[in-house]
């Protein structure tokens, strides 16, 4: 499967927002459907699709370059969070990751697509709703985001009813640079950014292309993602505000 | 500023001029050794590469394709099936390399080309770029002298002078790199059996487009400065060559181009570079290297820009289209739409019937139809 990379105009944008502060504060979105319980979705298969996470190194004059053995140990260290925790928030979000292996090239074309698809629609969905756009504010309690039904075949050929996507990137300062920002902080008074990291997760059903979904963490320099237990720690903490209970009732009905 | 301040910021200096030699790759093998640092920067490029062939940047004309690798293979062939070109459907005139064996050239820069000698010189310079990893030695370059930038900006307390110094080294490589690349790109040149007096020929040319057309992209190929520097720097090579023999293989080129050369012709008048196409056909001699359909593209030039004769000049050229070709149809529609605007129905219902009769499916057919009846209701008036 392709990597695919968030759009780095977005992932400034988000940086810009949430730069340097550890959010803590509610910011998970339910879909409005999910909240009219005429309208709940029937979920019964969740798969993990493709995890894209993209970890730089920052050197000291703030070159940005990508670790690409860096970004797979994350991608590793997600799945093992989500798939192979038997307790915490994590256990229960998915029943499996989805096997690419078993799509034929135009599908995994149009699902790398709509993955691409879902960082735009994040982007947008964390921008609108965020506290100080007071007039999309509207979108927090009518949260309808969607990244449209071309997922559809997934459930019609593979039986799988809706989709995890785990979307992000960590930006890590060498140690030259990281040196710098303390001597420009005691002797200059000047702040160097040294790092940080976001992760953004969808719960897509693939009927309706509906994000029944969506939140996202963040977090200063000197989280390390790369270490599996902080990795674990941080997704958990993603996905506290996951719909787990209301899923799991509808897939028993 | 006190020195303890200046001795505390020495490190940071230090850091930033810390430098390791790059090694050129010695054979084609060694591509499969690149680790670290330098891996990182080929990855980067592969997934550039992946974004070019998903945005659906690249031109689609596997023969094309094939003929320019096969130039880029006669200059490197002990590359051959490392180096990749492809071609970039873009009117810019831009050539690039990247780190990992992917060159790339512009349908603009291949359509302003005349021979296949210059399109080699082209070629042999973004080779150097890549066998001697320019891209890595310029990234080293970038991280010291940003490196260095923040610290200037530290000691000066104005980070935008640090930023300056870091911006100013991005457009191009070195001033050493690139001539790096002209002296061992020309090597390539000679031996491959070029004739190596288009060399400077072909800079002499792109920049006679950047001046005409007052072109300002930021691209290496459309700068000024650095065009000038590379005129310089061939006509020096060419100056002491060993031999002024060697092919410039025109007719090869002209057959291979000569469909791209028109579809830029249309994708110019597209996006109203009418300029360019005056620039490229005003002269019989440059007319000579297009296929005669170009004739009507000129037209079209001379019909936009609409200065004084120029409605004859247009008039006068979608007629040596149609004596030339014939059944190329877009003439035809051209020379009913001027008799429509100067009141001649008759004409402009017989070329616009002709026009409906070459190209049935045109995606138009419903506006000349419209255009038809506009005419017929003219008669008499």
């Amino acid at each position: 499967m392709r990597r695919l990379k968030l759009s780095l105009t977005w992932i400034f944008f988000l940086f810009f927002i949430i730069a340097g502060c550890t959010t803590t504060t509610p910011t998970a979105k339910l879909h409005h459907t999910i909240k009219n319980t005429e309208q709940k979705p029937q979920l019964k298969q969740i798969v993990l699709l493709p995890v894209d996470i993209d970890i730089y190194e920052l050197s000291m004059g703030g070159v940005k370059e990508e670790v690409p053995e860096w970004s797979s140990k994350v991608e590793e260290n997600i799945h093992q969070a989500l798939l192979f925790s038997n307790e915490g928030k994590c256990s229960g979000t998915v029943h499996k990751a989805v096997s690419t292996s078993d799509l034929t090239s135009e599908e995994r074309e149009i699902l790398e697509e709509h993955l691409a698809l879902f960082s735009s629609v994040s982007a947008t969905a964390i921008w609108t709703t965020s506290s100080f756009n007071k007039p999309w504010n509207f979108k927090q309690d009518h949260f309808d985001y969607t990244i449209g039904d071309g997922l559809r075949f997934l459930k019609t050929k593979y039986d799988i009813d809706a989709g995890l996507i785990i979307i992000g990137e960590e930006t890590v300062s060498t140690a030259g640079r990281q040196a710098a920002a303390a001597f420009g902080a005691v002797l200059f008074g000047i702040y160097i950014p040294i790092g940080n990291a976001v992760l953004i997760g969808g719960l897509v059903d693939f009927e309706t292309g509906n994000l029944l979904w969506m939140d996202y963490r963040s977090g200063g320099a000197g989280i390390n993602l790369r270490e599996l237990d902080t990795c674990k720690d941080f997704v958990e903490k993603l996905v506290e505000g996951y719909p787990i209970g209301l899923i799991e009732a509808t897939s028993d009905q | 500023m006190s020195f303890r301040r200046i001795a505390l910021i020495l490190p940071v200096f230090l850091a930033a001029c810390q430098t390791g030699s790059v090694e050129h790759l010695e054979s084609p093998t060694d591509v499969q050794s690149i680790t670290g640092e330098e891996y990182r920067l080929w990855h980067a490029a592969s997934e550039f590469d992946e974004k070019l062939v998903r945005g659906h940047y690249l031109y689609e004309d596997a023969e094309l394709k094939r003929y320019v690798q096969s130039v880029m293979d006669k200059l490197y062939p002990e590359y051959k099936g490392v180096i990749h070109v492809g071609i970039i459907n873009s009117p810019d005139l831009n050539a690039f390399a990247l780190p990992n064996g992917s060159i790339y050239i512009n349908t603009g820069m291949l359509s302003r080309l005349e021979n296949e000698a210059q399109m080699a010189t082209v070629l042999a310079h973004e080779g150097v770029h890549f066998v001697n990893k320019h891209s890595f030695q310029q990234r080293r370059s970038l991280k010291q002298t940003s490196a260095f930038s923040l610290g200037i900006g530290m000691i000066t307390g104005i980070p935008a002078l640090g930023s300056i110094l870091t911006i100013s080294s991005i457009y191009g490589y070195s001033k050493d790199l690139e001539r790096e690349a002209d002296k061992e790109g020309f090597r390539r040149l000679e031996k491959a059996g070029y004739d190596v007096s288009q060399s400077p020929i072909t800079f002499q040319y792109l920049l006679t487009d950047v001046e005409t057309l007052d072109i300002k992209q930021p691209y290496f190929f459309s700068s000024h400065p650095r065009l000038e520097e590379r005129i310089e720097s061939f006509s020096n090579l060419a100056a002491k060559a060993d031999s002024q023999t060697g092919s410039s293989y025109e007719a090869e080129f002209q057959a291979e181009t000569s469909n791209l050369k028109l579809e830029l012709l249309n994708d110019y008048l597209e996006i109203g570079q009418y300029k360019s196409v005056l620039l490229i056909l005003k002269e019989e001699s440059a007319r000579k290297r297009y296929p005669p359909q170009a004739n009507y593209y000129l037209g079209e030039a001379y019909r936009l820009r609409d200065d004084e004769g120029d409605v004859k000049k247009s008039v006068d050229a979608y007629l040596v289209s149609i004596a030339a070709v014939p059944d190329f149809s877009p003439p035809y529609r051209a020379m009913g739409i001027h008799y429509m605007k100067h009141n001649e129905p008759d004409k402009a219902i017989s070329y616009f019937t002709k026009y409906l009769e070459l190209s049935p499916h045109a995606s138009d057919i419903g506006y000349i139809k419209n255009y038809i009846s506009k005419s017929q209701s003219m008669r008499g008036k």
